[in-house]
């Protein structure tokens, strides 16, 4: 019946009703797929080796801080790692991370659709990513930066290396993240599956949705003002340099309106995720389900209101930092509404403390450390103190790091079953989580003490007073990485093993689950039509028949 | 325990696979839309592009207004006023060419994008001869500004701005102009028609954006006062 | 799902585009036109308002956008944020020199010794051409 003339649509022939995996092959097959899964998997491998990359700079920045005084590189080089830390870590890592890598596979599934609205946009998002990446780590060679990610005027448009080279690397990232963000919303307007309403919607799309948002409404401003600051340094044109009747601070206002709005790109993704999985393993509907959906997109509206709580020390103006001060507050709302909604869904449910389980409950706790400090740097008087120090260092990585990163091992666990079609290790996954956990607290709890008692952020050396505090957070830092590496060799060794989990290994309610493990190349051998909600875990007293093996021809 | 129950596509049955249609779109209607949408949401990045620069020109131009407002005397009106008019007419008969596209007139759609092309053309002939100007004059952005003669200073500011949006539009006319032309190598093909003429309407949303652009660009520019 | 009704609208024809097309010429002239006249500060706001109007037709009229109204929210939506980071960064810009601390009375200088007003060294915070005093 349809397999006929979906074979003829696309031109793949018996390949079509293989597993995507499988359908064609070799690398020129992938390399050139517009298919959403596999772009996804390029994405999701591209992230985990920068992932590596970036965590290897880490590491050797927390060694290097092991002891107060040189210990393993000079002064002009630790600048350099935490800089390349910082610019992988957010461009090439945590940006793309969960939307373009567990996004891009998930999100037509979750819909029941064949692929995003615009595949070959998607595609050519990738390629960008990837000359984007080849672009960031040139600057290597040409000298390194030494500015920080956040690229500051005066020092920016000074000082030598690679900045221009840099910067134009994360412009061409903006628009990889662009082209996704265009993509995502385009496919939840029109390529829901027929039924699916925008209540139907399972959150993970919510959530993709508010993302993507950010993604089209900030970007370009970062663009251009990317641009803006390569033709400060080409050109001297005099925008952001007070010499010339420029205004450095200014440059601070439009790096924030986007920087500030993209931390709700890394945090938005994460809460999706875990807005999936917790009422999976609780079996139980979700709680609050229009609170969470309609926080995603508050927490990306208000988000563009408060940018410049970065900026309290910077010069400007007391007016604008009390007005500034005052909206950030309301942030933390939204959030909160999240997190009272998830521990809400868990309460009197039937929870099974699988891996991704573990992996959510630790990004409960991880992100309600990391928001609540966000607090504190958001009251004007006591930013003044806290400003620059490893509090901040350390809030930061509660949100984007901890929060973001162990999120994506949620999502990663939770649906590695439907990527590859095989278990992982389920014991080892969960010591690995817990590894992580206890890693990722000790690294930096430490500096949130460091931080409020002085210690300034991104100094090479320190007085011998915090030592202790920095030894601890180094063994952290090893821990960390040791429960990740454990984490990705318990993942890969499923690899080894042979396909073979049923389609629904969790239990889950949303559309990916119906599609085979791992799916075919068009997801669904019929489009899919929904009888019933994304979390419905009540007890169906008559089962639906599925009738997919209808109208398949072998 | 299942969540849906599937049902054959229908569309695939009732109607051959119309030309142009996605494998992954249900129905022509759904591709178009779905197109309409990413576009529209492209046009806005390209705002939020241009955007920072006007935002970085309006907070400059209130910084030194007398350095703008010196510096713009440097630029003329007539044919900043030309070349909108240009535009202006560019976005008509791309308009017209969409028009054509919906009612199927193959010859009126090659005529009007060509018609589109070429006024694209006129308007690049025009800034070239404007910036040939300035470049003689050493009006140039920021350390290359060279001009003999200013009485106020900071005019250099104006021109780096000047530059870097004028070149930034002139840049999405160039690329129009590769899509516009690319749209008639398709007619000529005749892929176009009054079911399929989605690449025509989204090529003419850029132009009218590119248009929407210079319409603000002209007075902030060269009618300062 | 919503639907635009994009097909559903009868095709706009030559004769409508043919008087916008006229109507944004009459107001191209009409914007050199009024530049000669002096409103003070409101010229930029005179000069925006004209072009908004021309860019509005052609945005309603050219681009179909009173027959697309979800697109039309879209774009719009565009244009507040555009609008939120506009008047955002004035808060700060244009009340930095008003809006000091109670107990200053005048601009804080940024570099002790450097002159207000007058370009300094970036780094060092001297006037242009002396050298960086290094303290103790």
């Amino acid at each position: 019946m349809a397999s006929e003339n979906v074979m003829h649509a696309n031109g793949h022939g018996a390949g079509a009703h293989a597993d995507y995996l499988d359908s064609t092959k070799g690398l020129w097959s992938w390399l050139t797929t517009v298919d959403h899964k596999r772009i996804g998997l390029m994405y999701l491998w591209s992230v985990v080796f920068f992932m590596i990359t970036g965590g290897l700079l880490a590491l050797l920045i927390r060694l290097e801080l092991l002891t107060p005084g040189p210990t393993i590189m000079d002064a002009e080089l630790y600048n350099r790692a935490f800089t390349l830390h910082g610019a992988i870590m957010t461009f090439l890592v945590i940006i793309p991370g969960i939307p373009a890598a567990l996004g891009n596979f998930i999100l037509p599934l979750l819909l029941g659709a064949k692929d995003v609205a615009f595949p070959r946009l998607n595609l050519t998002s990738y390629y960008i990513y990837v000359v984007g990446a080849l672009m960031a780590l040139s600057t290597l060679i040409l000298g390194g930066v030494d500015t920080g990610w956040t690229f500051y005027t005066p020092y920016s448009s000074t000082t030598g290396g690679g900045v221009s080279m840099m910067v134009l690397a994360a412009f061409v990232l903006g628009f990889s993240s662009i082209f996704t963000g265009v993509n995502f919303i385009a496919t939840i307007h029109k390529m829901r599956a027929p039924g699916m309403g925008w209540f139907e919607l399972p959150l993970f799309a919510w959530g993709m949705y508010a993302t993507a948002l950010i993604q089209i409404l900030a970007t370009p401003v970062l663009g251009i003002t990317l641009l803006l600051l390569v033709m400060e340094r080409v050109l001297s044109v005099g925008i952001f340099d007070p010499n010339l009747g420029g205004d450095p601070v200014l440059f601070q206002h439009f790096f924030w309106f986007y920087s500030h709005p993209a931390v709700y790109i890394m945090i938005l993704p994460a809460m999706a995720i875990i807005s999936e999985v917790i009422p999976v393993f609780s079996k139980k509907t979700i709680f609050g389900y229009k609170a969470i959906a309609f926080s995603s997109v508050a927490i990306a509206l208000l988000g563009f209101l408060v940018w410049a709580h970065h900026m309290f020390t910077a010069g400007m103006s007391l007016f604008a930092g009390a007005i500034f001060s005052f909206i950030t507050f309301f942030i933390a709302v939204p959030s909160a509404i999240k997190v009272f909604n998830w521990i809400a869904t868990m309460w009197r449910g039937s929870i099974s403390m699988k891996a991704p389980m573990i992996h959510a409950i630790n990004f409960l706790l991880i992100f309600t450390i990391g928001g609540l400090t966000g607090l504190f740097l958001a009251a004007l008087s006591t930013d003044v103190h806290l400003h620059d120090t490893y509090f901040v260092v350390a809030h930061f990585h509660y949100v984007m790091a901890g929060s973001n990163m162990i999120a994506l091992l949620a999502g990663l666990h939770y649906w590695w079953p439907k990527m590859f079609g095989r278990m992982y290790n389920e014991r080892m996954a969960a010591i690995a989580a817990a590894l992580i956990f206890i890693g990722f607290n000790a690294t930096f709890l430490p500096q949130f003490l460091m931080g409020s008692r002085g210690m300034p952020r991104r100094y090479y050396n320190y007085l011998e007073q915090f030592q202790e505090l920095h030894v601890l957070s180094t063994i952290g830092s090893w821990i960390l990485a040791f429960g990740l590496f454990m984490c990705l060799a318990v993942l890969l060794a499923s690899l080894r093993g042979k396909k073979g989990v049923a389609s629904n290994p969790w239990g889950g309610k949303t559309l990916e689950w119906e599609a085979l493990s791992p799916p075919i190349t068009h997801n669904f051998e019929d489009t899919p039509v929904l009888v019933h909600g994304p979390y419905d875990y009540r007890p169906q007293p008559v089962p639906v028949v599925v009738e997919r093996e209808q109208g398949v021809t072998h | 325990m299942s969540q849906s129950t599937t049902v054959p596509s229908q569309d695939h049955h009732e109607h051959a696979h119309p030309p142009g249609l996605q494998h992954h779109f249900i129905d022509m209607r759904q591709q178009f839309e779905a197109s309409k949408i990413g576009m529209w949401l492209f046009l806005v990045t390209e705002v939020l592009l241009f955007g920072g620069l006007f935002v970085g020109y309006g907070i400059m131009h209130s910084k030194h207004p007398e350095a703008f407002i010196a510096a713009h005397t440097h630029l003329d009106w007539r044919l900043g006023a030309l070349n909108t008019i240009v535009l202006l007419v560019s976005s008509f008969t791309m308009v017209m060419g969409v028009w054509a596209a919906q009612t199927g007139q193959k010859k009126k759609l090659i005529g009007y994008l060509t018609t589109t092309f070429l006024l694209a053309g006129a308007f690049m002939v025009v800034k070239y001869i404007e910036y040939s100007h300035k470049f003689h004059e050493g009006l140039l952005p920021g350390k290359f500004y060279a001009h003999q003669g200013d009485t106020v200073p900071g005019q250099f500011m104006f021109f780096s701005f000047y530059f870097m949006m004028t070149g930034l539009h002139g840049i999405h006319v160039l690329l129009g102009m590769v899509a516009i032309a690319w749209l008639i190598w398709r007619a000529q093909k005749g892929h176009f028609s009054s079911q399929y003429y989605g690449p025509v309407d989204m090529v003419g949303l850029y132009w009218h954006l590119v248009d929407l652009i210079w319409i603000y660009l002209f007075p902030l520019m060269y009618l300062l006062t | 799902m919503e639907h635009t009704h994009e097909h559903d609208h009868p095709i706009t024809g030559p004769k409508t585009y043919m008087t916008i097309l006229g109507a944004l010429v009459v107001l191209t002239v009409i914007t050199v036109w009024i530049a000669q006249f002096d409103f003070g500060a409101a010229n930029t706001v005179v000069a925006l308002l004209v072009a908004s109007i021309k860019g509005a037709l052609v945005a309603l009229f050219f681009m179909h956008l009173r027959h697309d109204k979800f697109n039309a929210v879209i774009f719009v939506g565009g244009l507040f944020f555009l609008g939120v980071f506009l008047i955002f960064s004035l808060f700060d810009i244009s009340t930095r020199q008003t809006v000091l601390p109670s107990n200053l009375k005048e601009p804080v200088q940024a570099f002790p010794g450097a002159p207000l007003g007058k370009p300094v060294q970036p780094g060092t915070g001297m006037p242009k051409g002396q050298a960086p005093v290094v303290p103790e």
